[in-house]
């Protein structure tokens, strides 16, 4: 199984949220270094 | 730090397309020390192919019937820290194993992969498979990988940690798809399982619907074989993975509902046709654009091309959709009754010998 396109959208969704929460959580630990 | 390599490529009637996996793998910048092609049940050049390229050919007594089997036929013959396995019609890229490897360095590390790409956009199948990967491993397996928590390193290119994988049992045949079974086994023990988008393979996609459906068919069906496997697990020991499997299944629950708002909304609501369509078409591309635009240039891809096979992923996604609803029913209902063994047999698309059941 190599994964695809959402069937629906919830996903996109979901996975965008984690991907800005990761980004940010990542640029706070460069900052605070 | 450097790892030793040992290949594994199970092969079962692929003359065609295996001369192509030898010659990328002969071609490797970080040269595997042992390649095994293991020649399960062929009728055709197979075996004759690949010796001459020189590596180690087995050949089992009987036609093994299944992927797992032929790659667990060669693993007491690997000596080696890692153990590749590919795919006979996929095509590494020359640094794919110089690539790879280095995410061994990190002892907790029991499996990788790289980042497939369709090697053929031909026909409609492929041309939607195609946008279905440019989403999944440019977006899906980025972020998954960033909130340590991969759901599937693909089996036609992936690397273990023989160690691991040994004291595990082997390659697991107790589902259809090894590659996501050991996946979620190896987290849900505590290693590691990462995904490497600087290293990239090309796999033959179906290039016909009847090659595709089995395909697709046998992918769903091993997925919820893991639902049934490892979902209480997960939650408890990997809760993060468990949120995407969850997500996965709610999106094939709605799924029917949200393909059917443009005929229901104007029938129930009484919304105008022309409206809901426009704001269905509007949700779609908004879900969906945005991320192939960040792959196509990632990748240095035309972006007019990327969005000209759009419409084929709809193709596609209908294949899908229909058959994980059918293995949804079939492996979380019917099997857990006693009404059905769910898929036993593994039957790959270009074969002609129907293989053994597991």
């Amino acid at each position: 199984m190599h994964g695809g396109l959402p069937f629906v959208g919830l996903s996109t969704v979901v996975y965008t949220t984690v991907a800005i929460v990761t980004l940010a959580a990542r640029g706070i630990r460069r900052i605070r270094r | 730090m450097s790892h030793s390599i040992t290949v594994i490529v199970p092969a079962h009637n692929e003359e065609q397309g295996l001369p192509a996996t030898l010659d990328a793998l002969a071609a490797q910048t970080a040269p595997a020390d042992q390649i095994i092609v293991v020649d399960d049940g062929s009728t055709d050049r197979t075996p004759e192919i690949a010796r001459s390229y020189g590596v180690t050919v087995l050949t089992p007594p009987r036609h093994l019937g299944s992927k797992a089997r032929a790659q667990n036929h060669a693993l007491p013959h690997c000596r080696t820290a890692l153990v590749l396995t590919v795919d006979a019609d996929t095509v590494l890229a020359p640094d794919y194993i110089a690539r790879i490897t280095p995410a061994f360095d990190d002892p907790a590390v029991a499996v990788a992969a790289g980042n497939v790409q369709t090697r053929f956009t031909r026909t409609i199948w492929e041309r939607g498979r195609s946008i279905e990967y440019l989403f999944g491993f440019h977006w899906h397996r980025p972020i998954q990988n960033a909130a340590n928590s991969a759901v599937v390193c693909s089996g036609c290119c992936s690397v273990f940690r023989r160690d691991a994988l040994v004291a595990f049992g082997g390659f697991p045949e107790r589902t259809i798809v090894e590659d996501m079974d050991v996946t979620w086994s190896q987290q849900i023990a505590g290693r590691r399982a990462v995904y490497v988008g600087a290293a990239v393979a090309w796999a033959a996609d179906p290039e016909t619907l009847r090659y595709l459906r089995k395909q697709v068919w046998r992918w769903m069906a091993g997925f919820f074989q893991n639902v049934r496997l490892h979902l209480g697990e997960l939650v408890r020991r990997k809760p993060m993975l468990a949120v995407w499997i969850i997500l996965a299944v709610l999106e094939i629950l709605v799924a029917p509902l949200w393909w059917a708002t443009p005929v229901l909304a104007p029938l129930a609501l009484h919304w105008s046709v022309g409206g809901t369509l426009a704001w269905w078409l509007g949700a779609e591309l908004a879900f969906t654009t945005p991320p192939l635009v960040y792959a196509a240039v990632r990748r240095r891809l035309p972006l007019a091309r990327v969005l000209g096979n759009v419409p084929f992923v709809y193709a596609t996604k209908a294949v899908n959709l229909y058959y994980a609803w059918k293995a949804m029913v079939v492996e979380l209902v019917l099997v857990p009754l006693g009404v059905s063994g769910g898929l036993t047999t593994y039957e790959k698309g270009r074969a002609d010998t129907p293989a053994a059941p597991l």
